[in-house]
């Protein structure tokens, strides 16, 4: 990958700055935001969750991340801290109180959502995510610069950064596994669920499903659909015996949010703000935000 | 070659529509043309007095497009059979690729089922005849494209998760599976041995159970539960539908102390369903007391159950079991036999000699209270039974 380090990114920019000067197009043009009818989709229906952490294992192994042992992942003892995915594990299961049946607890798995509208393609400068006709929302580490404005505008805080590595690091997020699905292949952790608590289909089938499962059965389903209007729409919808946002999601508008950035990129291209005061603007923050989290590593 | 089939199937399926009698078959489209709207002329699941709708959801449900709703399972036909009658065992996950098989041991989970989820907890759609198999609803493939019935990996992997992650609080998959590595023909074979024979132990049950209510004129209620076994002969089933496994897998029974029942919140009906079928004539303190109730005694209500009547069941005598109505104490309300030249005094181990044969029972039992001492003083000065006998004692 032809990754750009820091150093480069403002040798870059005033290249980029000169194009832009004469088209504020190809700045947009870098990114897809394809919202396609037949968009796939993942219903996760959190009441049949056991939680065996099979889903984490898959995932890993598609993506090259050091996956471990299989049986490993019985271990129930991660349950005792509340985790978010991240550059180790794109995605994570959680355990909650079920006050229902306190011997049966719930289980959430988290991971991108893929939003309709992602904050996180919005918030790109460089147009490094680019939500595809399957409905996946995936980064591009050919494009990234590093910037870290998708980590702070998504809703969901999916997107982590390899602080670890020296070399090249990586944003690295859920990809809906579009290396697998390209080639006809289910998502991994679709795959493996021995619960098939994630449904893989079109995204309207999907939505259609999870209705008809809260109309057979009120009793086990809380009467709503997590993503089915969240931050407009997400391709990942969650059902349950409670609404989400009491299993660790955030409560969110259904309006798409996508965030301050947007505005800041999106805003200064509208009113055709001279592009090199976008990018000393836009490096400044760099600059602050790289201060802060260097402070926190540290 | 194909022509000679599908005569056949056209003659079959005439014949056997004309025994089955037109009534099953929508009329109009009963003709030979139709041949997929009967799918099983035998298995006479059309027979079912039910309507079509509650399982299917077109008109004309056919092998092909079964258009079975999906599954709102309690609301559906089943008929059962007996836990023996099925198999004792069933290999599940033939071609498991990370894990290996799994040797279920079908009776001893059947024979639970009357009290818990019924045959149709698992085997549900098998509204008739023999048991379909899963697959036909639930695909092998999870890439699919009718999503709405869970694959067939994950509908096992639900029924069973649905009891037994309460039970084992474990998501280890080996609590089931062979490890593929072990999964040989000689460990699939002890495994399946260990099964033969094998059935669930008997229930056992605790003689009584406190609940602590919040009812504020008699916070406990001793249910004992070993009279309305034996003594009223109570089937497990009367009370017991649908039981978690929980109820005696993995909890700590500790019945001496009171159980909190956790029910709070529930309308009356739900938290006395099990009670209220006989007891609906009873008042709140039949049950509820501030202290712990006794084991119910007979001689309480006046009439001693004693030695001949203890081994009785109640509903020899109080023939309206859940009103243990007042019966007349005296023997003869029972006993009609119990009267002077009727009476086959041999049945007491006693044959009585010449003289006292003619006596009339009031001599030697007054008033004719049969469970009192018998009187010789009245004619004997100085007898006493059985010191004195009127007659020799034979074994009965
Ligand atoms: S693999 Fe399925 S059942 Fe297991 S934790 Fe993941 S989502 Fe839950
Ligand atoms: S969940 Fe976050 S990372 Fe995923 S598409 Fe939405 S905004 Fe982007
Ligand atoms: S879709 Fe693929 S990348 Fe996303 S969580 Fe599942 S396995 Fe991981």
């Amino acid at each position: 990958m032809n990754k750009i380090n820091r150093r480069n990114f403002f040798k870059k920019a005033a290249a980029i700055a000169s194009v832009a000067a004469v088209s504020t197009q190809n700045a947009d043009s870098a990114s897809t935001n394809i919202l396609s009818d037949e968009r796939m989709g993942v219903l996760v229906d959190t009441t049949v969750c056991i939680g065996c952490r099979h889903c984490e294992w898959a995932c890993k192994e598609a993506h090259n991340i050091p996956a471990g042992q299989l049986d490993d992942y019985h271990d129930r003892s991660v349950f005792k801290k509340f985790r978010r995915p991240d550059e180790t594990a794109l995605t994570v299961v959680n355990e909650f109180e079920n006050q229902k049946n306190k011997l049966s607890p719930i289980f959430v798995k988290a991971q991108c959502n893929h939003c309709d509208h992602p904050a996180c393609v919005s918030a790109c400068i460089v147009g490094a995510f680019s939500k595809f006709e399957n409905g996946s929302v995936v980064w591009d580490g050919s494009k990234c610069i590093g910037c870290r404005y998708c980590m702070v505008a998504c809703p969901f805080q999916v997107p982590t950064f390899e602080y670890n590595k020296a070399i090249e690091p990586r944003i690295m997020k859920c990809d809906f596994c579009i290396e697998r699905t390209k080639q006809g292949m289910l998502p991994a952790c679709v795959e493996i669920c021995p619960m098939e608590v994630m449904t893989y289909g079109p995204r309207n089938e999907i939505i259609q499903l999870a209705k008809e499962r809260i109309s057979l059965y009120p009793n086990r389903y809380e009467n709503y659909i997590y993503g089915e209007k969240e931050v407009g729409g997400t391709s990942w919808v969650y059902i349950g015996n409670k609404k989400m946002w009491e299993f660790g999601m955030p409560k969110l508008k259904l309006s798409p949010a996508p965030g301050v950035s947007e505005s800041i990129q999106h805003g200064i291209f509208a009113y055709f703000v001279p592009p090199i005061a976008l990018y000393s603007l836009l490096g400044g923050i760099m600059w602050l935000t790289k201060k802060r989290s260097d402070l926190e590593e540290e | 070659m194909k022509n000679k089939t599908l005569i056949f199937v056209v003659i079959f399926i005439a014949v056997s529509g004309f025994i089955i009698g037109q009534n099953q078959i929508p009329k109009s489209k009963a003709g030979n043309k139709s041949k997929e709207i009967i799918v099983k002329p035998n298995d006479g699941h059309q027979r079912l007095p039910i309507e079509c709708k509650r399982c299917h959801s077109c008109d004309f449900p056919t092998k092909k497009n079964p258009c079975l709703i999906a599954c709102p399972r309690n609301e559906l036909i089943t008929i059962e059979h007996k836990p023996e009658e099925g198999p004792e065992y069933v290999i599940l996950n033939n071609n498991g690729k990370r894990y290996g098989k799994v040797v279920f041991s079908h009776l001893i989970h059947a024979q639970m089922a009357d009290i818990s989820i019924g045959c149709d907890g698992c085997h549900h759609y098998n509204i008739a005849g023999p048991i379909e198999k899963c697959e036909n609803c639930h695909k092998q493939e999870r890439k699919r494209k009718d999503i709405s019935r869970p694959d067939l990996t994950a509908s096992f992997h639900r029924q069973c998760y649905s009891c037994h992650r309460d039970w084992s609080h474990s998501n280890d998959c080996s609590y089931c599976h062979l490890p593929i590595a072990k999964e040989t023909k000689e460990n699939i074979q002890k495994k399946m041995n260990n099964l033969i024979g094998k059935t669930h132990p008997e229930y056992v049950s605790q003689p009584k159970i406190i609940y602590e209510t919040n009812f504020e004129n008699g916070r406990l209620v001793t249910f004992n539960h070993d009279e309305h076994v034996k003594l009223f002969g109570l089937t497990c089933k009367t009370c017991h539908q649908n039981d978690r496994c929980t109820k005696c897998h993995d909890v700590d029974r500790t019945y001496d102390k009171p159980r909190k029942h956790d029910l709070k919140g529930q309308p009356f009906e739900v938290v006395h369903q099990n009670c209220i079928t006989c007891h609906k004539d009873n008042s709140c303190n039949k049950c509820h007391m501030n202290e712990v109730k006794d084991k119910f005694d007979h001689k309480l209500t006046g009439f001693d159950l004693g030695k001949h009547h203890s081994k009785l069941p109640c509903d020899k005598c109080h023939t309206v079991m859940n009103l243990p109505n007042k019966l007349n104490p005296s023997c003869i309300s029972c006993h009609t036999d119990f009267v002077t030249g009727k009476f086959n005094h041999k049945r007491t181990g006693l044959i009585l000699d010449d003289t006292h044969k003619e006596l009339d029972c009031e001599s030697c039992h007054p008033s004719r209270n049969f469970a009192q001492k018998t009187v010789c003083s009245d004619c004997h000065d100085n007898y006493s039974y059985p010191k004195q006998k009127p007659g020799k004692s034979v074994t009965k």
